[in-house]
Parts: C-alpha cells; sequence; structure tokens
C-alpha cells in the first residue's frame, strides 16, 4: 500500500514537474521576447523620434498644411505620435511572438486570427482616423458659422456635428471590423432615425412658434432696411 | 495666358488698336448686365472729353456672363468704335476670381500695345462720372506717377473693414498712407503694368475683392510712386447674392495676408509711414450716415468670447485671451476695445495665417466676432462726433499699429519663444 501511495506522489510530482518544466521555457521565452520587444520598440521609436525632430516634422508638417494631424497627436506633436506608434507595434509583435512560444499549441489559431484580422484592423484604423479629423473639421466650421450666424447655442450645435460624424464613423470601423454584425447595423440606424425624428419632432410640433419667427425675420430682412446697413468694404 | 484663344483675342484686339495707344480703360465684369453699359459709356465720355489728344482704347473683358451683361456691351459697339471686347468664348458658366483672370486680360492688352496708362474700372459702379478718368489718369499722363489709388467721399462710419484693418495695416506695413487701399479702381503706369506681369502678380489665387490692395502693396514694394484721388462717393450695384460678412473678411484678409508673406523682406525694414500725394478736391458725402447697431455687434463679440475661447487660444497669445475676457463682462454700454489690443490681435491672426495654426479659411472667420467687438467699440464712440473727429480717429488707430509693428516683428521671427 504504501508502495503504491509513493509511485502516486512519485507520478504526481513527476507530471507536475514535467508540466513546470515544459512550461517554464515558453513563460521564459514569453518574458524575454516581451522585454527584448519593449527595448527594441523604445530604442526604435527613439531612433524616429531623434530622426524626425532632425527633420523638423511637425513644423513641415503644419507648412504643407496637415493641421488636424498635429491637434490630433498627443500633445500636438505628431513626431510624439509616430515615435509612440513604432514604439508600440514592436511592442505588440514581442507578445505575439512570446505568446507562440509559450503556448505553441493553443495560440497558432489566435495568430492566425489575428494575422487575418490585421487589414481590417488597418482600415478600420484609417476610417477613424480619418473620421475624427472630419469631425474636428466639422466642429469647428459649424462653431465658427453658428456664433458668426449669432446662434446662441452654436457650441451644442458643433458637438452634435461632432459626435454624429464619430457614431457614424464607429459604426462604420466596427461593421469593417465584423464587431456585432448587425446589432452595430440596427443600432446605428435606430439612433440616427431617432435624432432625425427628434429634431423633426422638435421643430415641428415644440419649436414652430420659434421657427415661424425666424422665418418672418428672414422675409422681413429681405423687403425692409435693415437696421444695421453700414458698408464693411 | 494659357489660353491661345484668349492669347489670339488680345493680339486681334491690340493689332485693331491705333500705333500708338497712350490709354486704356478696362471694365472687368461677372454679371453686371444693369451697369456694364453705364460703366462703360462714362469711360468713354472722360476720355473724349479730357484726352481726346491721346489716342485711347476701351476694353471690356466679361466672364462668361449669365444675365446678358455681354449683350449689353456688344450693344455699345455701334456707338463705340474704340470699343474692344475681350474674354472667353461663349457658353459655360463663370465661376469664382474670374474677374481677377478678366484683369489679367486688360493687362496684357494694355502692355501689348504699349499704353502710358492702364485705368481699371469696377463695372458695378453706379456713380461714376466722367471726371473720375481724368483725376485717375491725369497723374500718370501729365505726372510721374505709376499707380493713383482712389479716395471716395464715405459716410464717417462706412468703410470699417478698411479703417479698422486694411488701412493702418497697409501704412504700418508698407509706410504709405494710401487712406483707400480696398478702392475696387485704380490705374497703372505702363512700366508698372510691365512689372506684374513680369512679376506674375496675377497668376496666383486671389480674392476679387482684394485685388486693388494686392496691386498697391506690390507698387509700393517695388518702389513705384504712388498717389490718390479724391472722386465723390461710389455706390455699387450688387451682382448676385451678396456676401455674408465673415466670408468679405476672409476674402480681404486672405488676401492681404498673402501680400505680407511675400513681402516680409521689405516690411520688416520699414519704420513709420508718410504721407501720399493727393489730387483733386474731397467731397463730402450728403444724407445721413446710415444707422448702425452697436449693441447687436457687441452681443456678437460677447457670443464669440463665450464659444470661440478654444479656436482663439490657438492663434491669440494669454494676455490678449484675458484682456477680452474681461472686456466681454462689460455691456455695450462699456464696449471699448483699445488700439494696442486690436492691432495685436490682427497681427496675431496674420502670424497665425502665416503659422498655418488650423485651417485659414476657420481662422480668418474667426476673426469676425473680434471685428465686430472693435466696430461695436468704434462706432459707440464716434456716433455722434463729426466726420473730420472720426478721420482723426482712424489716423490714431492706425499710429497704434505703427507703434506695435515691433510687437508684429519679434512674434513674427520668433514665434515660439516671443509669445506673452
Amino acid at each position: 500500500m504504501w508502495d503504491q501511495i509513493k509511485d502516486a506522489l512519485y507520478e504526481a510530482t513527476h507530471r507536475v514537474l514535467v508540466g513546470v518544466a515544459s512550461f517554464l521555457p515558453g513563460l521564459l521565452a514569453l518574458v524575454l521576447a516581451v522585454l527584448l520587444s519593449s527595448l527594441l520598440g523604445w530604442l526604435l521609436g527613439m531612433l524616429v523620434g531623434l530622426i524626425l525632430r532632425g527633420l523638423d516634422f511637425d513644423k513641415r508638417l503644419q507648412k504643407w498644411g496637415f493641421v488636424a494631424m498635429a491637434e490630433w497627436a498627443p500633445k500636438n506633436s505628431p513626431t510624439l505620435l509616430l515615435r509612440k506608434t513604432v514604439t508600440w507595434t514592436v511592442v505588440v509583435l514581442g507578445w505575439l511572438v512570446g505568446l507562440t512560444a509559450f503556448g505553441a499549441g493553443v495560440t497558432p489559431q489566435l495568430i492566425v486570427q489575428v494575422m487575418e484580422s490585421l487589414p481590417h484592423m488597418g482600415t478600420a484604423l484609417v476610417v477613424v482616423l480619418l473620421g475624427v479629423l472630419l469631425a474636428r473639421f466639422l466642429c469647428r466650421a459649424v462653431l465658427i458659422s453658428a456664433v458668426n450666424m449669432q446662434i446662441q447655442s452654436a457650441r451644442l450645435l458643433s458637438l452634435a456635428v461632432k459626435w454624429l460624424v464619430l457614431v457614424f464613423v464607429a459604426a462604420m470601423a466596427l461593421d469593417h471590423l465584423r464587431v456585432g454584425g448587425d446589432i452595430v447595423r440596427l443600432g446605428f440606424a435606430i439612433l440616427f432615425g431617432g435624432i432625425v425624428l427628434a429634431l423633426a419632432l422638435a421643430i415641428g410640433l415644440g419649436s414652430k412658434e420659434i421657427v415661424s419667427r425666424s422665418w418672418e425675420r428672414q422675409t422681413h430682412s429681405k423687403t425692409e432696411p435693415s437696421d444695421d446697413a453700414l458698408k464693411h468694404l | 495666358m494659357h489660353d491661345p484663344d484668349l492669347t489670339e483675342r488680345i493680339v486681334t484686339a491690340a493689332s485693331a488698336a491705333p500705333a500708338t495707344t497712350a490709354i486704356v480703360v478696362g471694365v472687368p465684369s461677372c454679371n453686371h448686365a444693369g451697369t456694364v453699359a453705364s460703366v462703360l459709356r462714362t469711360a468713354q465720355a472722360g476720355l473724349g472729353e479730357f484726352f481726346s489728344e491721346q489716342s485711347s482704347l476701351l476694353v471690356s473683358a466679361d466672364a462668361r456672363s449669365s444675365d446678358g451683361t455681354r449683350e449689353q456691351i456688344r450693344g455699345l459697339r455701334p456707338e463705340n468704335p474704340l470699343l474692344r471686347e475681350l474674354g472667353p468664348a461663349d457658353g459655360g458658366a463663370a465661376s469664382p476670381g474670374v474677374e481677377v483672370r478678366e484683369l489679367r486680360m486688360i493687362l496684357e492688352l494694355a502692355h501689348e500695345v504699349r499704353a502710358r496708362a492702364c485705368l481699371v474700372l469696377d463695372a458695378s459702379v453706379t456713380s461714376m462720372s466722367a471726371d473720375w478718368v481724368a483725376h485717375l489718369v491725369h497723374p500718370i499722363i501729365d505726372e510721374p506717377f505709376d499707380m493713383v489709388v482712389p479716395c471716395f467721399a464715405r459716410h464717417k462710419l462706412d468703410g470699417a473693414i478698411s479703417n479698422g484693418i486694411v488701412y493702418p495695416l497697409t501704412r504700418a506695413l508698407y509706410g504709405k498712407r494710401v487712406r483707400q487701399p480696398l478702392g475696387s479702381v485704380f490705374a497703372l503706369s505702363g512700366r508698372l503694368v510691365e512689372r506684374f506681369l513680369a512679376r506674375r502678380v496675377w497668376d496666383i489665387d486671389v480674392s476679387a475683392l482684394a485685388t486693388d490692395a494686392r496691386a498697391l502693396s506690390e507698387a509700393i514694394c517695388g518702389e513705384f510712386a504712388v498717389c490718390q484721388a479724391f472722386l465723390g462717393p461710389a455706390e455699387h450695384a450688387g451682382s448676385g447674392p451678396s456676401l455674408d460678412l465673415s466670408s468679405i473678411l476672409a476674402g480681404v484678409l486672405g488676401s492681404v495676408f498673402d501680400e505680407m508673406n511675400h513681402n516680409v523682406a521689405f516690411w520688416q525694414k520699414v519704420r513709420g509711414s508718410e504721407p501720399v500725394r493727393w489730387f483733386g478736391t474731397p467731397v463730402e458725402i450728403a444724407g445721413n450716415p446710415p444707422p448702425a447697431d452697436a449693441h447687436k455687434m457687441w452681443e456678437s463679440f460677447r457670443l464669440g468670447c463665450r464659444t470661440l475661447q478654444d479656436v482663439w487660444s490657438v492663434v491669440l497669445p494669454p494676455a490678449t485671451l484675458l484682456a477680452l475676457k474681461y472686456l466681454a463682462q462689460e455691456e455695450v454700454a462699456g464696449a471699448a476695445l483699445a488700439d494696442d489690443l486690436w492691432a495685436r490681435i490682427v497681427y496675431d491672426f496674420a502670424l497665425g495665417y502665416r503659422l498655418h495654426v488650423m485651417n485659414r479659411g476657420h481662422l480668418l472667420r474667426a476673426l469676425t466676432p473680434l471685428y465686430l467687438g472693435w466696430l461695436a467699440s468704434f462706432v459707440r464712440e464716434m456716433a455722434a462726433a463729426p466726420s473730420q473727429d472720426v478721420e482723426r480717429r482712424v489716423q490714431q488707430l492706425s499710429m497704434v499699429y505703427e507703434v506695435q509693428k515691433p510687437y508684429l516683428i519679434s512674434r513674427w521671427r520668433w514665434p515660439d519663444r516671443f509669445n506673452p
């Protein structure tokens, strides 16, 4: 009986040790890959940063007219944005290599899936980036125009435009990533339709007097002399 | 000239002209059916009355008008053998900025016939008299001047963009006191026309609202002799939908700031300003000045202060933003945007335009509430004052622009380091 217990303990210990022995190299490889990729990412990021600073990239970009990119970048510096992008790309690649080494049997499937979805992710990222730039541009354009038209709720209007574009862009990106499937499309349609319906109801019912007064003012301003007839030029 | 058909038209028009043409009078037009015939007739009368001994040519350059302007011009041909018609072939639609192209064609024709003077008129004017031709052309034909800029009789508060921005800025930058840089008509000498064409002054994108300011700054920077001529009042008929204030500001200031960028080497050396010679006698404008609602303007300024801080903070330094914030707490009775603050704001926007800190259209349009704030202060202060006092006040403001010029130069040279 004692021998049987001894054998069982021996076998269990052996299995655990074999398991640990087979697990440890993978873990060490993961840690090593992450450490090395972090170091490499940091070094490459520094190198890219140094080169771009040497080229005066931020100011050149402004001269070329890419102002919105500078506004969107962290600390208004496209150099910093590119530096961080390079660093994090290398770190993520290191993680993928480490995970492959860690669970050779399980993770290749994950890697394959990740690799397959990379083009979609890239396109979605571009859609999001362009959408954010467009949203900021339109937000500012609407804000300035609304202030110049003396609309009191100019900020609200510009924010509404901004979020409408962002929601639209987010729906497009998620649809491209095939996340959520029809739910995203339906959700967006309901949200967008809801906003339009709410606006139509607000104007049609709640604000009909304001709208009619506004139309009256416009009609009068076309037929009657303005109270401010200065010639600016 | 990129269109061979147009080149041929210019050459044909030039070859049909007298061998020695002294004066070319050009009228660029675009949808000015109601006024173009009257402007051409008056110009013809002016040439006949004051320059009958000089050979002259009247040129109409229409930019594909769709309102019958061309028919109006063609209807004048039988009574006016000197009239030449330039412009693209019939058909197609007019596009924005085409009048600039028509202006260039007139200058090319003037150069082709070796004219001593080229007078460019505004086809939308309804108050032109034959005297205008004499006042504008005489300093070039009989005096040693290269450019004559008009000075129209105006109501005391009219021309606020010119009074508050373009005149003081042009004066401080280029050192010449040309009172109305946005006159819309001007006369040029043959050698100045030659320089404009050689330097391709009209080949770049320029707002039709500021061709005159562009011509003026080019003439001053080329060290050509500039003078002014007093004319009567200038009434204009609209052609098509009128532009809103922010579009006018963006059109004018975009061109003026572009000129600043082109002529940095010149204006950074200029200190102070000098008077520019006048011709003719000033005319007082009849009638009451139009009403101006300072309250509405001030409220626009306050709305801008409440909502556009984020946009302005990209252009204006913190000290200016703080001053504006305090000012916006005042009601219209306390509206007083100080001259030095206003001059620095205009300089900061010029710098922001140069540095491309944001979309240039947005930047220029974001100036509108600030301009209305300045205008409300000006109207409140000057509403009851006589015209002479208003003129004195504009001169005082212009002097402040000159005093603040070192601020502009410092920020222009070291935009990152010098940021009060």
